[in-house]
């Protein structure tokens, strides 16, 4: 059964990992030759 | 031959990293709406799928008639369940946008043989629309300063304590869709005003008519956006596009809020709505001032612009003249209640007490902001540096939206709502401009690390990308200063200042601009973005526990954790159960208007106030009749037709939202109302007090007595563990109301009114006759309405 800690954990992770995504895409389009603006 | 094998692998390059981009948004976007929709679950599944506090039961309730009479019998339905005996216009006065959505929900999925019922789709609107919030706070944000900060606002925003409080499951209030329509109609005003196209335009006002129908909140659109016109046209950045993003938003946004029968003509005879239409006035004339200005000739234009400024003016002050005289013929002058108390903060409490009364409109203390919006306040300054770097209009919108929120928020703790997507979405500017520096670092580095050539790489690919020679230039430049691994802000190399000088003499102001990118050192970005990842592990770690602990519960259903376990405490459905099977269909139940949505929804009783609180002399009445004695409360109920009073009491169980700690506003609003109730005679030494220093006046009221009566057999010593002391007057009894129920945890008692002969003690023999000829008299008046 799918209990309260069980979706703290999950919704824990997921916004860690949402994180570190949103990280990875500003890794992902960071374009060292110019600035971007 | 070099150079076009060059561009075309830099061109697959870039598409390809375009590609990895945008796959990677997608996959952050569906994941942001999964947590979204995820973290407002805890009420679920602690709990169990239920409607949430008081208006939630109203909103489901006229859901449900909704989905069983169709729109028309709900756009005509007069509601005499409640407001006894005057009844209220559910159609006319209720703001039909959460009940429209998910009554097209609930029969969206009828159609589609999903057999939900309403009430499933009820608890679970607002975490679906908590992810649409998400996602147009993405779009909202991509307008202002990109992608990356879209992305980082949208995520802060799914998880915002201050939204979740009123988005849980189960939480069925206007506020849940209201604030997806409230960032949705902001980000068609900043994607018109970026594109200048008319269809975002009308869809802008579609949106806003959304929001129109969803809260009275549009209130804050329709002043916020003519705001920021303002701001636009005073700092001169007028344009064709500002035109197209407010004048259809105006003229069709408000033909369209006064389809809305709870708006009406308030669209345009309210002070509220008054700003738009001046600043629209002032739009045209500086339309007309710059066409003008583009047919004539400068020294016609200076004659032409003397003559309609004379003309201008006094047509202005004419208008005003007219606009002040009406405004002031009104004795508010012109507006609501609530809109005054939230320009004037201490107005609703010298003169609305049934508007101060309510908790979450009194002001929010500094704690509040740091559980709502946590570290948030920290980032938000950073966000308005970003905005200002450079300022364009829809960072300037989202800059204007921040400080007017801050303001509001201060004044109602009830509107950090609003405040809450504004300051995400300037701590996901902050974040991602952060982010953007720091992973730019790493990849420079990287690169160096892999590649011994990054600036030969850097020149082949910048001058077959997109961008301008000037930015290969600035490249180089910028690149330079890393190979030394000094500080970016140290001068640039004598050749570097060169180079800088060709291409100022080129293109005069933007290299200077360009120079700012920032490179720095491997490990300083790399600690940079761990201690980032860490803040916003804590922030996910605050609001998944403010999430699961602090706003999960849904307040009808309360639990408490002792060393035996966990304690349940079911009285108020307990009690409306009692209601409903115990009573019949047309008694009417009075209880103090908290309780009012909660009793015409699960008990299917008629009450006699209710949470809509539209008329104060009928709330005052029964704030009156709390107030006052049993005998004169007990006429005053028997007036109104009552058969049941219901009351709250948390003495035994330490419950402290009880009726004896809401009894200061019956007697301030019963007294506002019925001046022979004087606040004064139920306070010793400025307190409420029920213990034995109380006042005459409060120990012999109605009130005192259903809440305490038999209170003293529970302990033998009538210990009140709200309050913390043995109550003042333990043994009584009661003359005109008989106790008939009260639940397990003795959190509601009913009490019925005693029928009118044991008021006529001692003279029962000779009224005998009397009273039966009235009591079939009165028998007879009775059927006659309900037959």
């Amino acid at each position: 059964m799918f209990d309260d800690q069980d979706l703290g954990f999950f919704a824990n992770f997921l916004g860690i990992f949402i994180f570190v995504l949103v990280m990875a895409y500003h890794f992902v389009m960071a374009d060292v030759k110019y600035e971007g603006n | 031959m070099a150079e076009p094998e060059s561009s075309t692998a830099a061109a697959g390059g870039s598409r390809l990293r375009n590609a990895c981009g945008g796959v990677l948004c997608a996959f952050t976007l569906l994941l942001i709406g999964v947590l979204a929709f995820s973290i407002r679950l805890f009420s679920v599944i602690k709990y169990e799928s239920v409607i949430h506090e008081f208006d939630p039961y109203f909103n489901f309730r006229v859901t449900q008639f909704l989905s069983k009479n169709g729109i028309y019998e709900f756009w005509n339905w007069f509601d005499d369940r409640t407001w006894y005996p005057l009844g209220r216009v559910i159609g006319g006065t209720v703001y039909p946008g959460l009940t429209l959505t998910a009554g097209t929900i609930w029969w969206l999925l009828n159609s589609l043989n999903i057999p939900l019922s309403v009430e499933t789709v009820c608890v679970f609107t607002a975490p679906i629309f908590s992810a649409n919030a998400s996602w147009a706070t993405y779009l909202l944000t991509k307008e202002a300063k990109g992608t990356g900060a879209g992305l980082m606002a949208a995520a802060i925003l799914a998880m915002v304590p201050s939204y979740i409080s009123r988005s849980v499951a189960g939480s069925y209030d206007n506020e849940a869709v209201a604030i997806f329509a409230l960032i949705f109609t902001f980000y068609l005003y900043v994607k018109t005003l970026n594109t200048g196209s008319l269809f975002y335009a009308t869809l802008n006002a579609l949106s806003y008519f959304y929001m129109v129908c969803s809260w009275g909140g549009y209130t804050f659109i329709i002043n916020l956006i003519p705001i920021h016109v303002l701001l636009c046209i005073v700092t001169g950045r007028y344009s064709s596009r500002l035109y197209i993003a407010y004048a259809p938003l105006v003229i069709l946004g408000t033909l369209l809020a006064a389809l809305v029968p709870v708006v009406g003509f308030n669209a345009v005879m309210t002070s509220e709505h008054f700003a738009s239409f001046l600043v629209f006035i002032i739009l045209h004339v500086v339309a007309l001032v710059y066409y003008i200005k583009g047919l004539l000739t400068p020294r016609l234009f200076k004659v032409a612009m003397t003559l309609v400024i004379t003309v201008g003016l006094a047509v202005c002050f004419a208008v005003i003249a007219i606009l002040i005289a009406l405004v002031a013929s009104s004795p508010t002058k012109g507006w609501s209640g609530r809109s005054l108390s939230l320009l004037d903060p201490t107005y609703a409490s010298k003169y609305i007490p049934i508007i101060a009364s309510v908790s979450e409109h009194q002001p929010p203390t500094w704690p509040s902001y740091f559980m709502d919006i946590n570290v948030l306040a920290f980032l938000i300054p950073a966000g308005i540096i970003s905005c200002f770097l450079p300022l364009s209009d829809a960072s300037s919108f989202v800059v204007l939206y921040l400080v007017t929120a801050v303001y509001f928020s201060g004044v109602m703790v009830r509107l950090m709502l609003v405040l809450a997507p504004a300051a995400c979405i300037l701590s996901g500017i902050a974040l991602s401009e952060a982010f953007d520096v720091l992973t730019r670092s790493v990849k420079y580095q990287l690169s160096k690390l892999f590649d011994d050539s990054p600036a030969a790489s850097g020149d082949s690919s910048a001058e077959s990308s997109s961008a301008s020679t000037v930015s290969t230039n600035s490249a180089k430049n910028e690149t330079r200063p890393e190979k030394t691994e000094t500080a970016p802000k140290e001068k640039p190399s004598k050749k570097n200042r060169k180079k800088e000088k060709e291409v100022a003499e080129s293109v005069p102001v933007k290299p200077k601009k360009e120079k700012k990118l920032l490179v720095l050192p491997m490990e300083a970005s790399v600690l940079g973005i761990l201690l980032l990842i860490v803040l916003g592990g804590f922030y996910v770690v605050h609001c998944v526990w403010a999430a699961a602990e602090a706003y999960s519960a849904p307040s009808i259903v309360l639990t408490s954790r002792s060393r035996d376990g966990l304690h349940v405490f079911d009285d108020f459905r307990e009690a409306y159960a009692w209601l409903s099977h115990n009573t019949d269909v047309d008694d009417k139940v009075a209880s103090w208007w908290d309780y009012g949505y909660q009793t015409t929804a699960m008990a299917n009783r008629t009450v006699i106030v209710d949470n809509n609180t539209w008329n104060n002399t009928h709330i005052a009445t029964v704030g009156t009749a709390m107030s006052s004695p049993e005998k004169a409360a007990w006429e005053i109920f028997n007036s109104l037709d009552v058969k049941y009073v219901l009351v709250v009491f948390g003495g035994l169980v330490g419950y402290p939202s009880d009726d004896i700690n809401k009894f200061l506003w019956m007697v301030r609003i019963g007294g506002g109302v019925f001046p022979h109730i004087k606040e004064p005679d139920y306070l010793r030494d400025g307190n409420y007090r029920v213990d034995a220093q109380g006042t005459p006046t409060m120990l012999n009221c109605l009130m005192y007595k259903l809440c305490y009566y038999r209170f003293v057999e529970t302990d033998g010593k009538g210990f009140d563990r709200v309050r913390g002391y043995e109550i003042g007057k333990k043994h009584f009894k009661l003359t005109h109301f008989e106790e008939v129920f009260t639940t397990h945890h003795w959190m509601v008692r009913i009490y019925k009114l005693k029928p009118q002969k044991n008021r006529v003690r001692g003279k029962l023999k000779k009224l005998k006759s009397g009273s039966k000829a009235s009591s079939t008299n009165a028998a007879g008046r009775k059927k006659n309405p309900w037959q």
